[in-house]
């Protein structure tokens, strides 16, 4: 119980950190992806079950938050978790190097899910998709190794990596 | 008989997925419910952020931002003396319509708005300002700044509502150009890449001969409970094109309004009978 309102807190200043960020307007307009960050972090040091409840709780939390239709982090976040939960055994997550690779992909991740949610129900234009993929890139590989560091001192964790 | 109570939980929650992506009527609710949830918390935020930009100033001012405030300053006073010319000149239309027995027409009152939020994604250009339902607030409605037009309201929640801004690319609105009584629909474009705001006016009459620098206002609307104010400033040209049908002409503009989490807004709504 003591977890899950931390994790809520923890998300909660995640929400409004990203929301008073402006965007990045050189890569796209994208922002800082702290949400996307925390999801991955519980993913990589939470038990199964414990990971699935935050992942989806979090998709949950963000695409209320954005005034178009439910999707874009309610299908990526779970696919990441998918990703996550099934490979992370052979990964090492307090790795520099794995918490790069593994920020970049889920930023791309999510980018790409959106722009095909978006494309689909033809609410938005996909205007400077391949900055706004590679923003999403570069701002996951940076903004993930540093909220990992961070988080380790609130969530220790659960789960042995590889 | 875990891992079987697992696959339930599992099952359970992409069940809640289908049913948020394909039901609207759970979409709205439970957006708006998040987002009565999430309203104190971002009150106190912005309430920080506004009172950290402050103290930011403040250093700002003893460190180099002198000069601007210097030019600000001028700006201000030749504005209130703009403002005194006007306030004659108002004082003198009063006495002229009280001679002619007219009656001043004020259509619309102001409700203040305070900014809570950007947008979390960054894909929309939206912002989050706090009187919702509960001020009677409805979609549609006109969002202002002193400096003009800075959006509509997108959705309303209970105690706060999603603003459209101007530079959205679903963002609509009739406008005009005040010069010429010349109609239009001006649209958001997004924003380039060094973060400014793109609008463009759409539908212009091709037989008119429209200068750069000339300013755009809204035309205005009403009908039953929707309502939107003419006259509201929205920009001024910065280049023109002829339309690729050749039947019209569109134009860029340079919007004037900012909407930054230290703005000011009005929401503009229809006045009550009295």
């Amino acid at each position: 119980m003591k977890l899950y309102l931390k994790l809520i807190l923890i998300f909660l200043i995640a929400s409004m950190l990203q929301q008073i960020f402006p965007k990045i307007s050189f890569l796209g307009g994208l922002k800082v992806p702290f949400f996307t960050s925390i999801m991955l972090y519980s993913c990589f040091r939470l038990d199964d079950k414990k990971a699935w409840i935050c992942s989806i709780i979090a998709a949950f939390i963000y695409d209320s938050l954005e005034p178009g239709p439910y999707g874009p982090t309610l299908l990526s976040y779970p696919l990441i978790t998918f990703l996550i939960l099934k490979y992370r055994r052979n990964l090492f997550h307090n790795g520099l190097i794995t918490q790069v690779i593994c920020g970049s992909l889920s930023g791309v991740i999510t980018t790409l899910l959106a722009a095909f949610i978006y494309f689909i129900a033809d609410i938005r234009p996909l205007n400077y998709l391949f900055l706004k993929i590679f923003g999403s890139l570069l701002l996951g590989a940076i903004t993930f190794p540093i909220c990992s560091k961070i988080l380790s001192e609130f969530i220790p964790s659960q789960e042995r990596g590889g | 008989m875990k891992t079987n109570k697992y696959r339930k939980g599992i099952f359970a929650a992409l069940l809640v997925i289908i049913m948020l992506l394909v039901w609207p009527g759970i979409t709205y609710f439970s957006k708006k419910s998040i987002r009565s949830i999430s309203t104190p918390v971002e009150i106190i935020s912005s309430d920080i952020a506004r009172k950290t930009t402050s103290s930011a100033d403040l250093f700002r001012s003893f460190t180099g931002g002198t000069d601007r405030e210097k030019q600000l300053s001028l700006k201000l006073v030749q504005a209130q003396s703009e403002l005194n010319r006007l306030r004659y000149i108002e004082l003198e239309n009063k006495k002229l319509r009280k001679a002619l027995g007219f009656e001043r027409v004020n259509p619309y009152s102001l409700i203040p708005a305070t900014v809570l939020s950007r947008n979390i994604s960054g894909w929309w250009n939206t912002i989050r300002i706090e009187p919702g339902a509960n001020k009677g607030i409805s979609p549609d409605c006109a969002v202002v700044s002193p400096d003009g037009l800075v959006g509509k309201i997108y959705q309303v929640n209970k105690s706060s509502c999603e603003v459209l801004l101007l530079s959205d690319p679903t963002f609509r609105v009739a406008a005009r150009l005040t010069d010429y009584e010349v109609f239009g629909i001006v649209r958001g474009m997004g924003n380039s890449l060094n973060g400014q705001p793109l609008v463009r006016m759409e539908f212009i009459n091709k037989n008119i001969n429209i200068k750069i620098g000339d300013e755009v206002t809204t035309s205005g609307f009403m009908q039953d409970d929707h309502f939107f104010p003419s006259g509201v400033h929205i920009g001024y040209i910065e280049k023109v094109y002829e339309d690729e049908s050749g039947l019209f002409q569109h134009a860029e503009i340079i919007p004037r309004a900012t909407s930054g989490i230290l703005d000011f807004l009005f929401i503009a709504s229809k006045k009550d009978d009295e």
